[in-house]
C-alpha cells in the first residue's frame, strides 16, 4: 500500500514534468505522434503504480525514451517538411471552391455526417456557404466561407475601434503581478494611484484587469469594506 | 532549443544507466556463478566444509547485491534466487547432496538467464 502510494506520487511528478517538457497543447489539438506518446505514457505509468513487483525504473526508462523521441521528432518536424508530412500527414481539402471533394473524403474515411457535424461546430449550417473546407493534420476542420456569406468585419463597416492593447489581470486575489503590469505597459505607481482614487487597498481586491489605454475593471473581495 | 538539449542530456543519462545496468548485472552474475560453481564442485569432490563456506558466501554476496539489482530488475525474479541461495547452506549441512547439486544447477541457470535477459540482442528485443 505505502509503496503504491509513494510510487504514484513519484510517477505523478514524472508525468507532469514529462508533459510539461513536451510542450503545451490541448488534448484535442494533439498531433498523431503526440497522441501516441500521451497514450503510451499513461499506460506505462500505470504498470509500476499497481504492480510493486516491477521496478519503478521499468516505467521511468520507457517514459524518458518516449519524451526524448517526442522532443527530437517535434524538433525535426520544425526543420524538415518531409519528416513532418511523414509523421503528421498534410492538410486535406474536402471542399474546394464550393465543391465537395468526394475522393479526398473517401481517403479520409470521412462521412457526410462527419463533415456536416464539423461544419455545424464551426457555425456553418449550409454547405452552400462554404468555399473551402480543410481537414488539418490534427483532425480539425478549417472553414473559409464564400465571400458573400462572410460576416462583415469592423474594417468593412468602417467602425474600427481604437486598439486598447492586451487586457491583463494585474491583481488576482490581492496579489499584484508585475509581469501582467509590464504586458499592459503600466507600473506599480499607476496601480497605487488607481487604488487611492477608488479608496481601496490591495488586499481588498479579488480581481483587477487593465489595458494599455488605462481602462481598468475591479472586483472587490466578498466581505471587504 | 533548451528542450532539445535537455532531451540530449536525458538520452545520455538513459543510455549510461542502461549500460551500467547491463555491466552491473553481468559483474554480479559472473561473480555469483563462479562462487556457486565452486561450491558445487567442492560438494561433488566431497569437500562439504568448503561447499558450506562457499554457499554461505554466495548467500551473503547475493544479499549485498540484491538492493542494487532490485532497482531495475523484476522483484519476483530476484526473490526466486533469494529463496534458493538462502537454502543452499542448510542443504549443504543437513540436506541431501543431490538436492544441493540440483539447487546449484537451478540457481546457475537463473543467473545465466538473468545475465542474458539484460543484453539488448535480437532475441530479447523481439
Amino acid at each position: 500500500m505505502a509503496i503504491s502510494f509513494v510510487r504514484t506520487l513519484l510517477l505523478y511528478i514524472v508525468i507532469v514534468a514529462a508533459v510539461r517538457l513536451m510542450g503545451k497543447r490541448q488534448i484535442s489539438e494533439l498531433q498523431t505522434s503526440e497522441l501516441v506518446v500521451t497514450l503510451l505514457i499513461s499506460n506505462l505509468a500505470s504498470v509500476p503504480m499497481q504492480d510493486t513487483g516491477k521496478p519503478l525504473v521499468g516505467g521511468l526508462v520507457p517514459i524518458s525514451v518516449l519524451v526524448i523521441c517526442e522532443i527530437f521528432a517535434s524538433g525535426l518536424m520544425v526543420k524538415n517538411g518531409f519528416f513532418r508530412r511523414m509523421i503528421c500527414g498534410r492538410p486535406i481539402i474536402v471542399i474546394y471552391n464550393g465543391e465537395v471533394q468526394q475522393r479526398e473524403m473517401r481517403r479520409l474515411r470521412m462521412t457526410t455526417e462527419d463533415l456536416f457535424e464539423q461544419l455545424r461546430q464551426k457555425d456553418v449550417f449550409s454547405i452552400r456557404d462554404v468555399a473551402y473546407a480543410i481537414v488539418e493534420t490534427n483532425g480539425k476542420l478549417s472553414v473559409i466561407k464564400k465571400p458573400d456569406k462572410e460576416q462583415p468585419t469592423a474594417g468593412m463597416l468602417n467602425a474600427v475601434q481604437p486598439d486598447t492593447g492586451l487586457e491583463t489581470v494585474v491583481i488576482s486575489d490581492g496579489q499584484l503581478s508585475d509581469v501582467s503590469l509590464a504586458l499592459c505597459g503600466k507600473n506599480r505607481n499607476w496601480v497605487e494611484n488607481v487604488l487611492n482614487k477608488e479608496g481601496l487597498l490591495l488586499p481588498d481586491i479579488f480581481l483587477m484587469t487593465a489595458n494599455a489605454k488605462g481602462d481598468y475593471f475591479i472586483v472587490r473581495k466578498e466581505g471587504s469594506k | 532549443m533548451k528542450r532539445v538539449w535537455f532531451a540530449f542530456a536525458l538520452m545520455l543519462a538513459t543510455i549510461v544507466a542502461s549500460v551500467l545496468g547491463i555491466s552491473h548485472t553481468r559483474r554480479i552474475t559472473d561473480r555469483m556463478t563462479a562462487t556457486v560453481t565452486q561450491a558445487k564442485s567442492a560438494q561433488e569432490d566431497g569437500d562439504a566444509g568448503k561447499a558450506l563456506r562457499l554457499s554461505e558466501q554466495a548467500a551473503e554476496d547475493w544479499h549485498d547485491a540484491h538492493d542494487t539489482l532490485g532497482v531495475y530488475m523484476e522483484h519476483t525474479e530476484l526473490h526466486q534466487i533469494d529463496q534458493i541461495l538462502c537454502g543452499l547452506p542448510e542443504l549443504c549441512e543437513h540436506g541431501s547432496e543431490d538436492q544441493f547439486l540440483s539447487d546449484c544447477d537451478k540457481v546457475l541457470a537463473q543467473f545465466h538467464y538473468m545475465s542474458e535477459s539484460e543484453i539488448p540482442n535480437l532475441r530479447n528485443i523481439f
